[in-house]
C-alpha cells in the first residue's frame, strides 16, 4: 500500500540528484554552507539524569540512558551490560517499506554499537557489582525525533552527551544483599570512560572531488557514498563506515579522517562544556527542563555548539585551546544564554526559514551567528596533531594508520 | 410497476441487425429497473425525490479557482509563455469586443463578385445558353450589371485597415 | 475569494451554510461534509468562501489528498506494463498510461524511467482505486503537461502550494521581478524550479520555502533579500 512512500524523501527524484550533484560541483550547498562546514549542534539536556535531545538544523534526536541491575553474560561475567536501542519510527516521512526502513535502523545501530560498545569507551567493568551476579546494565534508547540528514552524528553526539551526562545511584553489595542507595542517601555517579568518541559524516559525489561535512537528507540521499568516520577525544579512529559507488581514494578518505579528527575533538569539547554549564544550573537549582515538550520545543535554552565553542565559519578547522575555551565559559556564559533565547524561537521552527525571514537566504548563517568570542576564534591551533600519547583505552582504538584493513572489514553498504 | 404492461420487443426483433440502438437500450432500462428493485427496500421515496442544494467537491483547485501551476516568466520557456499568452488572451476575449475585421464585408463582397466567383454556376449556366441569350447577355452587359465591368486587378491594403 | 476568518473545528456544524442552501445551489469543498441537511466541517482550518457559494475549509496539511481535475507534480516510480506508477505523494501511488501522453501510439512509447518527474493532471480520484493521471488535454495536445527536466525540486505544505496557485497572488510576480524563472506548482505541495543558473534556482527555492513561514505579507521583504543575495 504504502509503497511509494520512500520518494516521499527529499533527493529521490532524478532532478534533485541531478541538481545535487551540479550544485556539488560548483561546490555550492543548499543551505550556503561550504563544503567543510558543520551544521550548529544545538543540546538540550533533560531533567533526569541522562536525558539529551540533540539538534543538528532539522535533525532532532532525542536519546535516554538508563540503568537496572541484572545478572552478567556468562562469557562475560565481571562486565556491566551496555544495550543500545535505535527507534526511528518517531519520523513519519521515512521511507515506510519495511526492508529500506530496517536497514537504515540497522546501520545507525551498528554505528553506534560500534563507536561505544566495540570501542569500549564505557568502562563496564566498573558497572559490576558482584561478579556473576550483579551488574549494571546501561541501556541507551535513541529517539530519532526529525531526520534531516546526518543521523549518525547526532545520534553518536547524542549517545555520548546522554552517557556522560547520566548518573546511576550508587549501590552497595553486602552479605548477599544488594542495597541501592537514592540520590538523597548517597550521591548519584557517573559513568567512567575510557575515551570519548563521536562520529562525522561526508558526502562524496561523482561529480566531485571535495566530499561534504554534515550532508542534509536531501545531499545524504542524492550522495553517491557516505562515509562515516568515529574518532575520540584523543583523536584516534573508532569506526569507519564507507559505502556506495563512488570512486574514493586514500587521499580523499585521509583528508575526511584528518578533519573528522579535529571536529570530534572539539565536538567532544563541547560536549564537556555544556555539560558543565548544565551541572552550573543544576547547582543553583533553577528551571530544569521537564517533559519532552519543553525539552524539543523552542522555550528552552539550548547550548549550541558555535555559541560555546566561539566557531567562526571562516576557520578552516575550529580548535580553540582548551585555555581559551576556560576564559569563553567563564565570561561569556550569560551572554550566551541570553542569545540563545533570543534567537532559538526563530531558528528552531523549521530550520531554514526562520520568521523573521531575514535569514531565508542561504548566506543567513553568515550575518546571524556572529561568533560572540572573537578572541577564541584568532587561536585556532589548526589540525591538532593526533595524541596517541594519552591513549588511555589502550585497547581497541587503534592509530588511523593500522586500522585501515580493519576499517575495509567493517566497511558496509549505505542504503 | 408499469414495465408489467409496457409492451415488449421480442427477442427476434431486436437481434436484427439495425435494432442494435434500440437492444442496448432496451437492455439498460431492464438493468436499472431490476437494480431499482434490489434496492427498493433501502431507497425510501424521500430520497429519490429530494433535491438537494448541495454538491460535494473535493479539488481545492476547482474550490479556490486555482490557476495552472505551469508558469514560466521572462522568456525562460518561449514555448510555456507563448501558451499562456494565449490562454490569457482566451479568457479576456469574452470580455473584449471582437476583434476588428482586416477586411469590411463590403469589400468582400465585391472582390467575390469582382473575382467571378461564382464561376461554377456561370460556367454550367452557360452550357444551356442558347445564342440569343448569348447576345442579350452582351448587350445587357454594358449597360446593365456593374459587377461584371470591373477588372480584376489587386487591391491595394489601406493603411488605416490594420 | 472572501478570507472569512472563522475557524472550523471538526464536527462543528455550519449553520451558515445550511442557511444558504434553503435558497440556492452550495458547493461544499474539501473539509465539508453534508450529513442529511446539516453541514458538518471534517477538517479544522479557517473557513473560505467564494462566491457564489463555494465553501471549502484551508486547513493545514503536508499529505496530499488526490482530487479530480488536480494539477500535480509526480516522480515516475516504476514501469509496470502498460503504466507507470507515479508518485504523487498520496497514501498510494497513482497510475499513467504510456498511452496519455501527446502523440503517444502503441509502437511510439514516451521516454519516461524512474525517478522522472511529470506535471499531470489527475483524471480520476478515489478512495478506494489507484487514481490515474494524464498529461495531456481533451484534445491531445501537451499543453502545459509533461516531463520535467533539469531544474530543482522540493516539496512544501499543501497550503504553500495552494497560495501560490491564487489568481490574484503576488508572490510569483514579484519574484519574476527579480529573475526569470520557470516554475510548476503542483497542488499535491511539490514545487519544481528552473531558473538560469544554479545560485538563482537555490535562491528562489529558499525564497518559496521561506515563505511557509512568512506568508504573503512578507513578499516584498523577501524579494529584496532575493535582489540583494543575486548580486553579491
Amino acid at each position: 500500500m504504502f509503497m511509494n512512500s520512500n520518494l516521499f524523501e527529499p533527493g529521490k527524484s532524478k532532478p534533485e540528484r541531478n541538481f545535487v550533484q551540479l550544485a556539488v560541483k560548483q561546490n555550492q550547498r543548499f543551505d550556503g554552507r561550504r563544503s567543510n562546514e558543520c551544521r550548529d549542534v544545538e543540546l538540550t539536556f533533560g531533567s533526569d539524569w541522562g536525558t539529551v535531545a540533540v539538534s543538528m538544523g532539522d535533525t532532532k534526536v532525542l536519546t535516554r540512558v538508563t540503568c537496572d541491575m541484572g545478572t552478567p553474560a556468562t562469557s562475560r561475567p565481571n562486565e556491566g551490560k551496555f544495550q543500545l536501542n535505535v527507534n526511528l519510527a518517531g519520523v513519519a516521512f521515512l521511507d515506510e517499506l519495511q526492508t529500506t526502513h530496517d536497514q537504515r535502523s540497522l546501520t545507525l545501530n551498528s554505528l553506534l554499537e560500534r563507536t561505544f560498545r566495540s570501542s569500549r569507551s564505557v568502562d563496564l567493568e566498573s558497572l559490576c557489582v558482584a561478579a556473576e551476579h550483579h551488574v549494571w546494565c546501561i541501556r541507551v534508547d535513541v529517539n530519532v525525533l526529525n531526520h534531516d540528514g546526518n543521523l549518525y552524528d547526532a545520534s553518536t553526539i547524542a549517545t555520548l552527551a546522554a552517557l556522560m551526562h547520566f548518573r546511576r545511584p550508587d549501590v552497595t553489595f553486602a552479605d548477599d544483599k544488594l542495597r541501592i542507595y537514592t540520590e538523597k542517601e548517597r550521591d548519584f555517579i557517573p559513568l567512567l570512560f575510557l575515551h570519548y568518541p563521536v562520529s562525522v559524516t561526508y558526502c562524496i559525489y561523482k561529480s566531485s572531488w571535495q566530499p561534504i561535512v554534515d550532508p542534509t537528507l536531501l545531499e545524504e540521499n542524492a550522495a553517491d557514498s557516505v562515509i562515516v568516520l568515529s574518532f575520540n577525544s584523543y583523536q584516534e579512529l573508532c569506526s569507519l563506515n564507507a559505502g556506495g559507488t563512488a570512486p574514493t581514494n586514500v587521499r580523499t578518505i585521509m583528508q575526511c579522517a584528518r578533519n573528522a579528527a579535529t571536529r570530534c575533538k572539539s565536538l567532544v569539547d563541547f560536549i564537556r562544556k555544556a555539560l558543565s554549564l548544565d551541572e552550573e544550573r543544576r547547582l543553583q537549582g533553577d528551571r530544569l527542563v521537564d517533559g519532552l515538550v519543553a525539552l524539543i520545543g523552542n522555550t528552552q535554552h539550548k547550548l549550541s555548539f558555535n555559541k560555546l565553542m566561539g566557531y567562526k565559519k571562516q576557520e578552516q578547522q575550529p580548535t580553540p585551546s582548551d585555555k581559551m575555551e576556560l576564559e569563553n565559559e567563564s565570561s561569556e556564559e550569560p551572554e550566551v544564554e541570553e542569545i540563545e533565547a533570543k534567537e532559538e524561537p526563530s531558528k528552531e521552527e523549521t530550520g531554514e526559514a526562520p520568521m523573521d525571514s531575514s535569514g531565508w537566504l542561504p548566506q543567513d548563517e553568515d550575518s546571524q551567528e556572529l561568533p560572540i568570542p572573537s578572541e577564541a576564534s584568532t587561536s585556532n591551533a589548526g589540525k591538532g596533531k593526533p595524541n596517541r600519547s594519552k591513549n588511555k583505552a589502550n585497547k581497541k582504538p587503534l592509530p588511523k594508520k593500522q586500522n585501515h584493513s580493519d576499517s575495509e572489514e567493517e566497511a558496509r553498504q549505505f542504503i | 410497476m408499469p414495465a408489467k404492461s409496457k409492451p415488449r420487443l421480442s427477442r427476434g426483433v431486436l437481434d436484427m441487425k439495425f435494432m442494435q440502438r434500440t437492444k442496448v437500450k432496451v437492455e439498460k432500462e431492464a438493468d436499472d429497473e431490476q437494480s431499482r428493485a434490489l434496492y427498493s427496500h433501502e431507497i425510501n421515496q424521500k430520497m429519490l425525490n429530494s433535491t438537494s442544494n448541495f454538491v460535494l467537491e473535493s479539488s481545492y483547485s476547482i474550490c479556490a479557482g486555482l490557476i495552472d501551476g505551469r508558469l514560466s516568466f521572462r522568456g525562460m520557456n518561449p514555448e510555456l509563455e507563448l501558451l499562456m499568452e494565449q490562454e490569457l488572451a482566451e479568457k479576456q476575449g469574452n470580455t473584449r469586443p471582437e476583434q476588428p475585421k482586416e477586411v469590411s464585408d463590403q469589400d468582400m463582397v465585391k472582390a467575390f463578385y469582382a473575382n467571378k466567383a461564382p464561376t461554377v454556376t456561370g460556367s454550367m449556366s452557360k452550357k444551356f445558353n442558347t445564342k440569343k441569350d448569348f447576345k442579350r447577355k452582351q448587350v445587357g452587359e454594358d449597360s446593365g450589371n456593374p459587377h461584371a465591368k470591373k477588372r480584376q486587378h489587386f487591391k491595394k491594403p489601406r493603411s488605416d485597415d490594420d | 475569494m472572501s478570507a472569512t476568518s472563522t475557524v472550523v473545528m471538526p464536527g462543528d456544524r455550519i449553520t451558515a451554510i445550511e442557511e444558504l442552501a434553503k435558497s440556492k445551489r452550495v458547493i461544499l469543498g474539501p473539509g465539508l461534509r453534508r450529513l442529511d441537511d446539516t453541514v458538518v466541517a471534517s477538517k479544522a482550518g479557517p473557513l473560505r468562501h467564494k462566491e457564489p457559494g463555494t465553501f471549502w475549509v484551508d486547513n493545514y496539511q503536508r499529505r496530499y489528498i488526490p482530487a479530480r481535475g488536480d494539477l500535480v507534480l509526480g516522480i515516475v516510480r516504476s514501469k509496470a506494463g502498460d503504466l507507470y506508477r507515479v508518485d504523487i505523494g498520496a497514501a498510494d501511488t497513482a497510475s499513467i498510461s504510456y498511452l496519455a501522453f501527446e502523440a503517444a501510439t502503441k509502437k511510439n512509447r514516451p521516454d519516461l524511467n524512474p525517478g522522472d518527474l511529470i506535471y499531470a493532471r489527475v483524471l480520476n480520484a478515489s478512495a478506494d482505486i489507484e487514481s490515474e493521471l494524464v498529461c495531456v488535454n481533451s484534445v491531445g495536445k501537451r499543453g502545459k503537461l509533461g516531463v520535467l527536466a533539469e531544474g530543482f525540486f522540493f516539496k512544501c505544505s499543501l497550503n504553500l502550494g495552494r497560495m501560490l496557485l491564487r489568481e490574484n497572488c503576488p508572490v510569483l510576480t514579484a519574484l519574476t521581478r527579480e529573475l526569470p524563472y520557470e516554475i510548476a506548482v503542483g497542488v499535491n505541495g511539490r514545487i519544481w524550479l528552473n531558473a538560469h543558473s544554479l545560485k538563482e534556482t537555490v535562491a528562489l527555492a529558499n525564497a518559496i520555502s521561506a515563505l511557509e513561514q512568512t506568508g504573503c505579507a512578507e513578499i516584498d521583504k523577501i524579494c529584496g533579500n532575493l535582489g540583494d543575495f543575486l548580486q553579491t
